[in-house]
């Protein structure tokens, strides 16, 4: 190419900013197709040389400017589209970048294809082996077909002969009458046949010898999964990861396929009956996500969900079988401390997110959880560890933690969607920043502006301000600012927008802006009426969601039933919402093909002390992840913008960029930090000092135990948390040892646990809170419903860290807060609550709704008024629901049996049937049934599960030719397996008919 | 004739009508520039284009006609001629009018029709075909992102037609070549040929059915 390096990123960064309308002066769209055909040829040239770096800037250059042009916004004429597609595609082949060769070539229409040769269909399928399968009924030339057969079947069978057969064939095509550029794509699509028969799965796995089954690897290909991005080929075959003893780190942007080396490292380790893996994950839907994946890979390995909070209810037998556990980290950590011999049987367990260390209590859980398990392993225990994470870029201490020099550290850069990142000044200036692209110039710095465009906010007048007052009152305003940004980025017709807040009444108020200037979508998407049948039939309050969800803005946070939830993702992922408004969980969690995400609120609560701080920049690129999802999209455009709202230290005008920016595009790279230099809250010195508990049986040996433990841990690697690390553990360590209240542990050097140290251990409670519930226990009248024993525990509990309802805790201390359940509804609120009624019918009907002089509660549960005031209290409530009842009210009954099992002062409680007690509350239903199919993620109200479950069994019972001869265990599971095949997509009320019948 | 006869398998049986389709009398003009270039102006040059070999095909590729290119001993002297032929019996010539927009397609966004798509094309089978990798790079070396960065190709306007439409054909070439420079091109990168033969209808009926 006659352009030197910077040059060309000057051109691509051109097509970017005039697909984007940023910039003015730009060079002709025609300038910009040359420099990409010229790129390819370049690139094609390059073919062969042992350093592939030129080649593969080449190809980036040209495979982004070419993407530009098939843009929506893209002022190429769009019959010449198709063809630009094709080129793009093929850019994108060359480099092993499947996921957007196939995605550029499926938004190709019908017509598109139509006006291709078949020639030009054929090139597309041999491109993106993925999309062959559909391409095919274009080509009937038969001398093509047979060259795509057999081009197929190598990724199918592995067997190189098909492959090179193929190849043949296609140099043999240059003897045919071509076009020029029929020409030009044969030769690069004969390029991509080398780079595809060198990322080709089962051929890597059988030329690698890799430790993995063939049903394994024969479940992955028919997934769709047929060949490897070049990250995984690298960590697959250039490093130990499969093949060493130790543990490992795989830091790899999103999307770029870290899970399946995860899933290939724990395949690696199972190689005999009888032994175990875990991969943990932190959230539910994403443990969900990597079952259903184990389960669809290999039938013949035993995988078990373990998910939701610390549960120590029994674990599947592992005996004759591989088997892999998903569990979230409370589950893991209740599975090592109660059932501790199978400990031996562990191979490999996998932290998924593993970034999730600095987060609070949650990440001094995981913390102590890896730093026991380094203890274990260097005491002889042979199971490896792997960290994953898409947002660590220095990891030097997290690898020191993991063994030094013995850690395999699988780190890339290279993603398949490129991310930018916009920037929306107060000036409205809308700038696009350098940030950390692999394609910058020389001269270009990541905080540099690479283009941009006047937008002027439509409410200027939005200022930051100390008065919270104030802060309230413009939030409309603001609103309206990022309602603009986002009508914006929909114009462009790309896709659709994530945008993420930090508080549920924000993500409403959002959605509602939005959808106001937006107009009702003339024909409803399915998925979309779905979500407006189950508000009409089930949640009349959610009258906002239906408004904003007819205009194809969803908002999405944790006081929403999770039936709507799951109804919104599944539109999402459909492609039939165009704006979904979220908190952050949905942005760590499931992975949807969002095009753009727009970041409304950049200052989030701190957990520990309730200060609005700028977003940690590993959180930041976590979410700026969730934007263009590979094989959905090429690209994924992150927009920020100087929203005044939050603390005035950081949002005021002098100080707002630096505070912004410094989060978006950090200076130096960001360290993974420890739980203890974020956040000093009693919750994580709680979970501190459990862990420690656990620890004391696992290390007989140990004095002191708190320096193995300070060694073996993370904190102590950080400058700024080693001494913090050391006085948690003392401060632990005599907190176990107190006697005043009854120890845990006898100071025996090395300690050892006494009865309730030992219960306190198996129920992963903290020492203080174990030792008041053992105190409290006594006290509570245990033949009283469950509703009334409930109560009395949070009564006696009311501000354990455990328990991380802070309004709550606030109300039971100080009954005269402002909060919608006060110590005397508890009872009747769990009564209700297990009886299966519906939150808003226990919710309008709590003394603190009926004394309210806040108007319009029945508009708003009716659904006929939007009433944000009341939106805002039923937050609150559904806060009490999902943390006290789902969550805390089950640990703390399981940890009750624990204590009254093993304390002998309470052995006299044992007897109470604690385990299905915490059961019913954990699932707000009183009945074996209901809790099945919740536990099953059934998309039914938990009031029609009940009446499922009394429907179902009476038809079975009915019948007994065909039940006959199965126990009554084994037709329920019958029954249930059936149900949850209908569960995934059907209504409840149709699979309850479908069965009935 | 004769050197058609080496490369066309199968003329069309006579009578061949008269007047000829226009896509066949295109085609055969390109055969004819060809010829001329081989016995002429391109003695020793390589020549590619979609039609000239294959006149009576129903094909008619929208290409630029002809492609010459000439290996020097060394990658400096390399050089590439672009040849559009337009054929007319037309006294207006009207079609003559198509030049400027034919040669404007090589810098555009119809990748069938670039310049780069052309040398590529080339390169790929000197790559694949002919295992001949090192001029392959040689001839990616001649592309260009717009027409005032080119150096070393020159665009051949041609128009074939009657001796008695010879003026109108210098006009219609003239306006050629000042539209070619208004897009960039160097004037010294235009090299126009008009071709007159006589009673070129019923020459065209006739070689195209392989007599003379």
């Amino acid at each position: 190419v006659n352009l030197d390096g910077d040059e060309l990123i000057r051109f691509e960064q051109a097509a970017v900013a005039s697909t984007r309308g940023l910039n003015a002066d730009l060079p002709q769209w025609s300038q910009l197709i040359a420099v990409a055909q010229m790129a390819i040829g370049a690139a094609q040239d390059e073919l062969g040389t042992p350093d592939q770096s030129r080649r593969t800037f080449y190809l980036d250059i040209a495979s982004r400017i070419l993407s530009s042009a098939v843009q929506q916004s893209s002022p190429v004429a769009k019959d010449d589209q198709p063809r630009l597609r094709l080129l793009a595609a093929a850019a994108f082949s060359l480099q092993g970048n499947h996921p957007s060769a196939f995605a550029i070539l499926s938004k190709l229409s019908e017509d598109d294809l139509g006006s291709f040769s078949q020639f030009e269909c054929f090139i597309c399928a041999i491109l993106s082996p993925r999309s062959g399968g559909q391409l095919r009924r274009f080509i009937e030339d038969p001398s093509l077909t047979d060259i795509l057969d057999s081009y197929l079947g190598y990724f199918y069978g592995g067997d190189s002969s098909t492959l090179e057969y193929s190849r043949a064939q296609l140099v043999a095509k240059f003897q045919e009458p071509l076009s020029s550029f029929e020409t030009v794509i044969l030769g690069v699509a004969i390029g991509a046949t080398f780079v595809a028969q060198n990322l080709g799965l089962i051929a890597t796995i059988r030329e690698y010898s890799l430790p993995i089954s063939s049903t394994f690897a024969d479940g992955l290909v028919a997934a769709g999964v047929l060949t490897l991005l070049p990250p995984q080929k690298e960590a697959l075959t250039q490093s130990e990861l499969l093949s060493s003893t130790g543990n490992a780190l795989v830091t790899m942007p999103t999307s770029s396929g870290k899970t399946l080396l995860a899933e290939f490292l724990i395949m690696s380790t199972l190689q005999e009956e009888g032994v175990w893996a875990c991969y943990v994950t932190p959230y539910v839907a994403l443990g969900s996500q990597v079952v259903e994946n184990l389960r669809e890979r290999d039938s013949s390995i035993q995988v078990y969900p373990a998910m939701g909070g610390y549960i120590s209810d029994g674990v599947p037998s592992i005996e004759g079988k591989r088997t892999i556990i998903v569990a979230t980290p409370e589950r893991f950590d209740s599975l090592i401390r109660n059932f501790s011999p199978l400990l031996t049987a562990l191979r490999c367990v996998i932290f998924d997110e593993a970034h999730n260390i600095q987060s609070g209590s949650r990440g001094a859980r995981l913390e102590g959880l890896i730093t026991r398990l380094r203890i274990r392993q260097k005491s002889g225990f042979q199971f490896r560890i792997g960290l994953i994470s898409a947002v660590l870029d220095d990891a030097s201490e997290i690898v020191d933690w993991l063994g030094g020099s013995t850690v395999v550290h699988i780190h890339s850069n290279w993603r398949p969607t490129t991310r930018r990142i916009f920037y929306w000044r107060s000036n409205g200036d809308l700038l696009w920043i350098a940030e950390n692209d692999s394609l910058r110039a020389s001269a270009q710095p990541a905080r540099s502006v690479l283009g941009g465009t006047r937008l002027p906010w439509p409410q200027a007048s939005v200022r930051a301000t100390e008065h919270f007052g104030a802060q309230r009152q413009q939030q409309p305003q603001i609103a309206e600012n990022t309602g603009y940004l986002i009508r914006y980025l929909l114009e462009r017709r790309e896709g659709s927008v994530l945008c993420i807040c930090a508080a549920k009444a924000t993500t409403r108020l959002l959605a509602l802006t939005i959808s106001n200037q937006l107009s009702v979508k003339t024909e409803l998407p399915m998925s979309i009426s779905r979500i407006l049948d189950l508000i009409d039939s089930r949640y009349p309050y959610l009258s906002d969601l239906a408004r904003s969800v007819s205009a194809g803005v969803a908002y999405h946070n944790a006081s929403l039933p999770s039936q709507i939830r799951q109804a919104i993702e599944r539109a999402a992922r459909a492609h039939e919402l165009d704006v979904v408004v979220a908190t952050t969980t949905l942005a760590e969690g499931v992975d949807l093909p969002f095009r753009y995400t727009v970041l409304h609120d950049w200052q989030m609560w701190g957990a520990g002390d309730g200060e609005q701080r700028p977003i940690n920049p590993l959180l930041f690129r976590n979410i700026a992840g969730r934007s263009g999802r590979a094989g959905a999209h090429t690209d994924g455009d992150v927009f920020v913008w100087e929203n005044p709202s939050g603390n005035y230290q950081y949002a005021r005008s002098t100080e707002i960029w630096r505070s912004l920016i410094g989060s978006v595009v950090p200076q130096s790279s960001v360290t993974l930090a420890s739980p203890l230099e974020s956040d000093g809250s009693t919750s994580v010195t709680a979970m501190y000092a459990s862990q420690f508990l656990a620890a004391i049986p696992e290390n007989p040996d140990a004095d002191p135990l708190e320096d193995l433990l300070s060694e073996n841990s993370y904190s102590f690697r950080r400058v700024m948390a080693r001494d913090r690390i050391m006085s948690e553990l003392r401060r632990a360590r005599s907190s176990i040892l107190d006697e005043r209240q009854g120890a845990l542990g006898l100071a025996a050097s090395p300690i050892r646990l006494t009865l309730l140290g030992s219960a306190a251990l198996a129920s992963g409670l903290s020492p203080e809170t174990a030792r008041r519930l053992a105190s409290s226990l006594p006290r509570i009248d245990l033949e009283s419903s469950l509703a009334a024993i409930c109560a009395s525990l949070i009564r006696a509990l009311p501000d354990v860290p455990e328990q991380g309802n802070s309004g709550l805790q606030k109300k039971l201390l100080k009954p005269r807060t402002q909060y919608p359940i006060g110590p005397d509804d508890l009872e009747e609120v769990l009564r209700q609550w297990l009886a299966g009624r519906e939150p808003l019918d226990i919710f309008i009907d709590l003394p603190y709704v009926n004394r309210s002089k806040r108007a319009g509660i029945t508009e708003w549960s009716q659904g006929s008024a939007i009433n944000e005031g009341w939106s805002a209290v039923f937050d609150k409530f559904t806060d009490f629901i999902n943390d006290t009842c789902s969550n805390f009210l089950p640990w703390i009954l399981r940890a009750s049996e624990s204590l009254s099992s093993q304390v002998p002062e309470l052995r006299q409680l044992e007897l109470f049937p604690w385990p299905y007690w915490a059961r019913y509350v954990e699932e707000g239903i009183e009945s074996e049934w209901g809790i099945e199919l919740a536990r099953r993620s059934a998309s039914l109200s938990r009031f029609d599960a009940i009446s499922f479950g009394e429907r179902i069994m009476s038809v079975l019972d009915e019948d007994p030719d065909v039940w006959f001869a199965a126990s009554r265990r084994s037709r329920q599971t019958r029954a249930l397996n059936a149900f949850s095949e209908f569960a995934g997509e059907s209504a409840g009320d149709e699979v309850l008919r479908i069965l009935a019948s | 004739v004769n050197w058609l006869r080496g490369i066309v398998t199968a003329f069309r049986p006579p009578p061949v009508a008269n007047p000829l389709d226009s896509r066949t009398k295109g085609n055969l003009g390109e055969s004819i520039a060809a010829f001329i270039g081989i016995e002429r102006d391109h003695v020793g040059h390589r020549c590619d284009g979609p039609n000239f070999h294959n006149p009576l095909s129903n094909i008619s590729r929208s290409e630029i006609d002809l492609f010459w290119i000439r290996f020097d001993d060394g990658p400096n002297g390399d050089y590439v001629w672009l040849q559009e032929i337009k054929t007319s019996t037309d006294p207006n010539l009207a079609v003559a009018r198509d030049l400027r927009s034919d040669f404007e397609k090589l810098f555009g966004t119809d990748v069938q029709l670039t310049l780069a798509s052309r040398l590529q094309a080339y390169a790929t089978k000197l790559r694949f075909a002919e295992l001949r990798p090192d001029l392959a790079s040689r001839i990616l070396a001649l592309g260009a992102i717009e027409p005032s960065n080119v150096s070393r190709v020159t665009l051949e306007p041609t128009i074939l037609t009657e001796p008695g439409y010879s003026t109108t054909a210098e006009s219609r070439i003239v306006g050629a070549e000042t539209a070619l420079t208004t897009l960039g091109w160097s004037a010294s990168l235009i090299s126009s040929k008009i071709v007159v033969l006589d009673n070129l209808e019923d020459r065209l009926a006739r070689i195209a059915g392989g007599s003379y």
